[in-house]
């Protein structure tokens, strides 16, 4: 549909190039694609059939009910899935000539229902699986948030110190939870040593360990509490960081603007650039492995990291090497 | 205990160390091959008397750690100590071992956080099969 039907009328032109280029995955979400009549079957049909919007179904499909919508001289042909209650639209084109032309949309569909071959434009497995794939990004994106706002309660009870226990749902509620969280803040007052050092125990149930689920979940409540990455020490499952003194207190504040706002905080890449034997390994930028730095960081070295400031530890250790 | 200072020595030695390795008996040859492969993935190099020990000051610092998170690690029987009369004592080898392991969680880490894209996608899979 999107393919032969759509060849024009779109709001910009990277939608068809990667259409062209059988790029599916990158069109997510379909159902925003910048074309007049996927805009329109995005109103006309919401989470409610109650308040669905179409002009009736198409007389002339006899084999298929298609519901039609019309945006200006588009008009487009729904169909619903019955059993998922999923609405697909399955045909769409211009009205041309007052119907007289070969090439109008209820000439077309008039044709095919003749034919027989209506039952050819219904949703195939490719379809179906895009579809899923868009439902689960979605689902994942709120989860995300979630789970965010999860860390914050999480911080604000323990920001100046203490131990709070939260446990994470696996982001279809169905599948129970899928770890258990730990996060403790000890305020080290040691004299010349002051510090809040935090600690997170990432314990994930036994089916969901080493998943990329347990993976994304790890990655987003570190970067909830401390987008640095390279500030991160790890040993198994624990996770540990030093703030300074009030830096979690501080953070609570950032991370209720990320949830007040919806919006997920990111993750820093180191801002410094490292000295590491790698470095002369142009391989290891294309694989994406992490090379250790001389100041002991593990880093991934990227093509701007020449770019950055050096890492002052770095350097000076690299002064005092021999020779 | 002594550290060897590899961090200087040119990849191209490396290679040719490698060449020699190829030549030698299989006993130094793996010897000379995880030498080399410790000093391309930046690896301290580190000849120890095992049985040497270390006090937890003495051990926070070589790890590069606040003593606190140090006494933490040996509360929870992450690394194995001894007492000797109050204090606390560490086997360097036992200390390797943590750090070993540390060091292997730490690059996994790093690694996860460079491809987060991909790890997104792949969880999105994950999802996507169970609707």
């Amino acid at each position: 549909m999107l393919k032969e039907d759509l060849t024009s009328g779109w709001d910009s032109p990277v939608p068809q190039r990667k259409i062209a280029a059988g790029q599916h995955s990158e069109l997510h979400p379909v159902s925003e694609l910048p074309h007049p009549i996927i805009a329109k079957a995005t109103e006309s049909f919401g989470p409610d059939a109650a308040h669905d919007n179409y002009v009736g179904p198409i007389a002339s499909a006899t084999q298929l009910r298609l519901l039609e919508i019309k945006q200006s001289q588009w008009r487009g042909g729904v169909w619903q899935d019955t059993k998922t209650g999923v609405r697909w639209l399955v045909v769409a084109g211009l009205a041309k000539g007052d119907h007289q032309d070969r090439d109008d949309f209820y000439q077309r569909v008039q044709r095919a229902n003749e034919a027989g071959d209506l039952k050819g434009w219904l949703p195939t497995d490719d379809d179906r699986r895009l579809l899923k794939q868009e439902t689960a990004a979605r689902i994942r994106t709120e989860w995300e948030l979630n789970v965010q706002r999860q860390v914050r309660d999480a911080l604000r009870a323990v920001q100046h110190g203490g131990t709070h226990t939260m446990t994470i749902d696996h982001p279809l509620s169905a599948e129970g939870p899928i770890a258990r969280v730990d996060l403790s803040v000890a305020a080290v007052r040691d004299g010349d040593y002051q510090a809040d050092e935090i600690d997170l125990d990432i314990a994930a149930n036994s089916q969901f360990a080493g998943s990329n689920l347990a993976w994304h979940l790890t990655t987003r409540i570190l970067i909830s509490i401390s987008p640095p990455e390279q500030s991160w020490d790890r040993y198994k499952d624990t996770y540990s960081n030093i703030g300074e003194v009030g830096a979690w207190a501080a953070r609570v504040a950032e991370l209720d603007n990320f949830v007040d706002s919806q919006t997920l905080a990111e993750s820093v890449s180191g801002s410094t650039s490292h000295y590491s034997h790698r470095k002369h390994l142009a391989g290891s930028t294309v694989e994406g492995k992490a090379v250790r730095a001389l100041c002991g960081a593990f880093f991934v070295p990227t093509q701007d990291h020449e770019a950055l400031p050096e890492c002052p530890t770095c350097s000076q250790r690299f002064e005092e090497l021999p020779g | 205990m002594k550290t060897l200072e590899t961090s200087n020595i040119p990849v191209d030695q490396l290679d040719e160390l490698d060449q020699f390795a190829a030549t030698a008996g299989p006993e130094l040859r793996d010897v000379l091959m995880s030498l080399s492969r410790c000093v391309r993935e930046g690896d301290e190099v580190v000849v120890i008397d095992g049985s040497k020990t270390v006090t937890p000051s003495q051990a926070a610092e070589r790890l590069g750690m606040s003593r606190t998170h140090l006494y933490k690690l040996l509360d929870r029987g992450e690394i194995v100590f001894h007492r000797v009369g109050r204090d606390r004592r560490i086997r360097v080898h036992d200390l390797l071992q943590f750090e070993e392991q540390r060091q292997r969680d730490r690059r996994e880490l790093a690694e996860r956080f460079a491809h987060q894209r991909q790890t997104a996608a792949a969880a999105t899979d994950e999802i996507a099969d169970l609707l």
